[in-house]
């Protein structure tokens, strides 16, 4: 009887650990990526760091700002204006490493706007309107990802094991113009 | 028996460190000696003719001397001018790409390496900022040098293409860092414009 008690718990352990090798994470799995809360335009979410919204958006030509040493950024590509409404909830944060994914490529939002929304840095429940922009190339629309890019908004490069807005963006149906001038942010009502 | 076994050793030791010898000697001969080659040889490029390593494409357009600088028209101080090297950069790989990556050096009057004497780069198409490179869109930078009035170039003016590969440190918590440029070309420039 202990002897069979014996070779019993060998192979449950054996089983156990044959399971455990398994299922492990494989070489190249991403055990410390950021937690995605998803949702598409018009959505509320929230975050540990941040209550967003999608507003809209929109593609463009050119961009135009009130910047005297740089009142126009022109591109070889594209721009991609997106539209947010944004409210901290803890602490001050910006969104200078958001990123669009897009056909297996990563865009990082262009930081040389001067009225770039990821240069606010609100208190917490404050609430602010603006633009974030992306350089694209002129032909990104016509990858099979245009109809589902995905809108990170990252307060940081690398968000390991945190929870990260993250926007479902079809650019295809994108309204296209030859400038958009960038709005200064402003403070709105809370989102919550 | 044992005097006979400890000569046999003896020459078996004498013979294998003289072999060790003759390899190490045959190996220096064959590798072109021991004097110094200076270094890595760097591929030489036209302007306008692409440069592809590291992730990204760079083209050098034109050298021009200035007291305006471009973009902003801001002048240069009394007794010095602005150095400008055009550069398109286009990223290739599929992450955003920071300048900081792809650096420019020119020799002119003064050693101006890639290192220490940039002044700016600054994005021809407007903005504040040349970082970060999308992936797959060219990009035109001006590599701005703030150089002395009296400065004149060297019997052959190069400019140097280099590169910066990003280091990680802690893989969790995405600490990076930049090791040292390394040059991936060099561009010789026939004339620098003056721009007055």
């Amino acid at each position: 009887m202990k002897r069979g008690v014996r070779i019993a718990a060998s192979l449950a352990g054996l089983a156990i650990a044959m399971i455990a090798a398994a299922t492990a994470p494989q070489d190249g799995t991403d055990i410390a990526a950021p937690f995605l809360v998803r949702g598409v335009e018009g959505d509320v979410l929230t975050t540990r760091l941040l209550t967003t919204r999608l507003d809209g958006i929109e593609l463009a030509d050119a961009l135009e700002q009130d910047a005297y040493s740089s009142p126009r950024i022109d591109t070889e590509g594209q721009w991609l204006v997106v539209h947010l409404t944004v409210q901290t909830r803890q602490s001050t944060e910006g969104l200078s490493a958001a990123r669009l994914l897009l056909d297996g490529r990563e865009y990082g939002n262009y930081i040389g706007a001067d009225d770039d929304l990821a240069r606010i840095q609100n208190g917490p429940g404050i609430a602010t309107s603006g633009t974030l922009v992306f350089e694209l190339p002129a032909d990104a629309l016509r990858g099979a990802g245009a109809g589902h890019a995905e809108l990170r908004l990252q307060t940081q490069v690398a968000p390991t094991l945190d929870d990260v807005p993250t926007y479902t963006l079809d650019l295809r149906g994108a309204h296209r113009s030859a400038e958009f001038r960038i709005p200064r942010p402003r403070v709105v009502e809370p989102l919550t | 028996m044992a005097r006979d076994r400890g000569r046999l050793i003896r020459r078996a030791v004498i013979g294998g460190i003289a072999g060790v010898i003759v390899v190490a000697a045959l190996a220096i001969v064959v590798s072109g000696g021991l004097a110094d080659d200076g270094g890595r040889r760097v591929t030489t490029y036209r302007v306008g003719e692409r440069i592809e390593s590291g992730n990204a494409r760079t083209v050098v357009e034109s050298v021009t001397l200035s007291t305006r600088r471009p973009g902003s028209g801001f002048e240069a101080s009394d007794g010095r001018r602005w150095l400008v090297i055009t550069v398109v950069q286009t990223n290739l790989s599929d992450a955003p790409l920071f300048v900081t990556n792809l650096r420019i050096g020119i020799n002119y009057g003064t050693a101006l390496d890639q290192r220490d004497t940039t002044r700016s780069i600054d994005r021809a198409a407007g903005g504040q900022a040349a970082s970060p490179l999308p992936p797959g869109v060219p990009t035109r930078l001006w590599y701005v040098f703030d150089v002395p009035a009296t400065a004149a170039p060297d019997d052959e003016t190069v400019v140097g293409v280099y590169r910066a590969d990003r280091t990680y440190g802690d893989p969790v918590f995405g600490d990076t860092g930049y090791g040292s440029p390394y040059p991936v070309g060099r561009v010789p420039v026939d004339r620098v414009e003056d721009e007055g």
